[in-house]
């Protein structure tokens, strides 16, 4: 019986990938960003121009980061799509991104900053003197910088003088500390929204906002020299003001900082791509997953990293990452992989005409659709 | 003369195997437990204790990936037991 068995486990289990290889041809994914971007674009008309309010209020109630975080990637799923776009289709993105900053900067001028943060912010002040985080600076300024880079030569600029002053806002911030980086909370630097400013900030010259595109260098020089993990050579999550480690590499943010590095220090990025790849990612009988953590460094499940699955140590919140990764860096045979685990995994749905994946939540399906318009190359 | 007793028929062991776990994992899909997965991205389930969600959560997630290897894994051995017994039978023949 147990030959039996056996025989059956080694005929099956290599087989089960075959059964979700329809869905993870390049074809089969354009069908998908379809759907999500649809999904997508229906929760903004639902929510007057920003996203549905059920599914903010869902998310803020577990994270309002994920508010806010959800904007930046559909924004950046827009403007992708925009730049590779053309006529009526390109305007209406270019107008959806508007929208989407527009309703952000309202809810930051009504509540504040501390309204995409997280409770702890009120715990102690800042120790920078402007009060700020960049995680909120960032992503504002990355919105502003991939609308105007996407509508450049076709449609009307409209952010760039915004972009221009907290651009110099943040800089300002940067360079005041010895690491050349800003809080996202307290004598917190998380090297995700770091990343995110020197994007903005490379992407913010050539749109005309300003000259810091030298200074998006010398805070990735900086960093490559003091802020990477000694065992695997990746950048760290997590910083104190003055440069001392929190947290190590983490699956959450690594893919996405190299996908921005990208903008800066391209051979920089794919290394850091590659060696996420070696130290996070998996693959088990064709079904790809990114660890949240490497062997050298153990960290603490939390928010960002979702649950992660024993034994496997898989987290979602890597894997989803990994998927973004995958599709900045061309690695063809990963995003197969990880498709085939999302489609196994996930659970997509289509209900009331609306696409979505049951694990996941819109925020999720934002960054997918980010990796999904990276697929397609730019035509400039 | 006492009629010979057929011997009942049963089920084999493998097809039992996945049929219970296709029936379980149907069952916890009616249920609507596949809305329970976004514990997995850390999403709450509206109206739902955060510890009755991840349960629900996980069990969803452990029957889906039963149904999809295990159990057949489960019904290709009794395809395989019942195969083999046809040929022994054949062969005594």
């Amino acid at each position: 019986m147990l030959l039996r068995y056996g025989l059956a486990a080694a005929l099956v289990l290599p087989s089960i990938q075959i059964a979700f290889q329809h869905r993870v041809t390049p074809d089969a994914r354009a069908v998908l960003r379809r759907n999500i971007l649809d999904a997508q674009l229906h929760a903004m008309r639902q929510g007057d121009g920003a996203l549905s309010a059920g599914a903010r209020e869902r998310m803020r109630s577990a994270n309002p980061e994920w508010d806010f975080m959800n904007r930046t990637f559909l924004a950046l799923a827009l403007s992708e799509l925009a730049r590779n776009g053309s006529g009526e289709e390109r305007a209406e993105q270019i107008a959806a991104v508007d929208s989407l900053i527009e309703d952000t900067l309202r809810l930051e001028r009504d509540h504040g900053a501390e309204h995409f943060l997280l409770p702890y912010v009120h715990r102690r002040p800042f120790v920078d003197v402007s009060g700020r985080s960049v995680f909120v600076d960032g992503e504002i300024a990355l919105m502003m910088a991939v609308r105007e880079r996407a509508a450049k030569g076709a449609i009307d600029s409209r952010w760039t003088g915004e972009l221009r002053e907290r651009l110099e806002l943040i800089r300002s911030q940067m360079e005041r500390s010895p690491t050349l980086s800003a809080e996202s909370y307290p004598d917190e630097c998380w090297m995700f929204c770091n990343s995110v400013a020197a994007a903005a900030m490379s992407i913010g010259e050539e749109v005309g906002a300003g000259e810091h595109a030298s200074f998006a260098r010398r805070f990735v020089d900086n960093a490559k020299q003091n802020l990477r993990d000694p065992e695997t050579g990746l950048l760290i999550s997590e910083y104190t003001l003055d440069g001392t480690p929190q947290d190590g590499p983490e699956g959450s943010s690594i893919y996405f900082v190299a996908t921005m590095l990208a903008e800066i220090d391209p051979e920089f990025a794919a290394d850091q791509y590659q060696r996420a790849r070696r130290e996070l990612g998996a693959e088990l009988l064709g079904f790809g997953y990114a660890r949240e953590w490497p062997e050298s460094w153990r960290g603490v499940q939390d928010i960002d990293s979702g649950l992660i699955v024993p034994g496997l140590d898989a987290s979602a919140g890597a894997s989803g990452m990994a998927i973004l990764g995958a599709a900045r860096f061309g690695d063809e045979e990963t995003l197969q992989d990880l498709h085939r685990s999302l489609h196994l995994a996930a659970f997509p749905i289509e209900e009331e005409g609306q696409f979505r994946f049951a694990a996941s939540n819109s925020v999720g399906d934002a960054v997918l659709l980010y990796a999904l318009a990276l697929e397609h190359p730019t035509q400039e | 003369m006492k009629e010979k007793e057929e011997p009942k028929r049963r089920l084999s062991p493998g097809i039992q195997i996945a049929l219970t776990i296709w029936a379980l994992t149907f069952l916890a899909h009616a249920f609507g437990l596949r809305d329970f997965t976004s514990v997995l991205s850390g999403t709450p389930v509206v109206g739902v204790p955060q510890e009755a969600a991840v349960l629900g959560g996980m069990t969803y997630v452990v029957l889906w990936l039963l149904a999809t290897s295990i159990a057949p894994v489960a019904l290709v051995a009794a395809m395989l037991g019942i195969s083999s017994d046809w040929v022994r039978s054949r062969s005594r023949h």
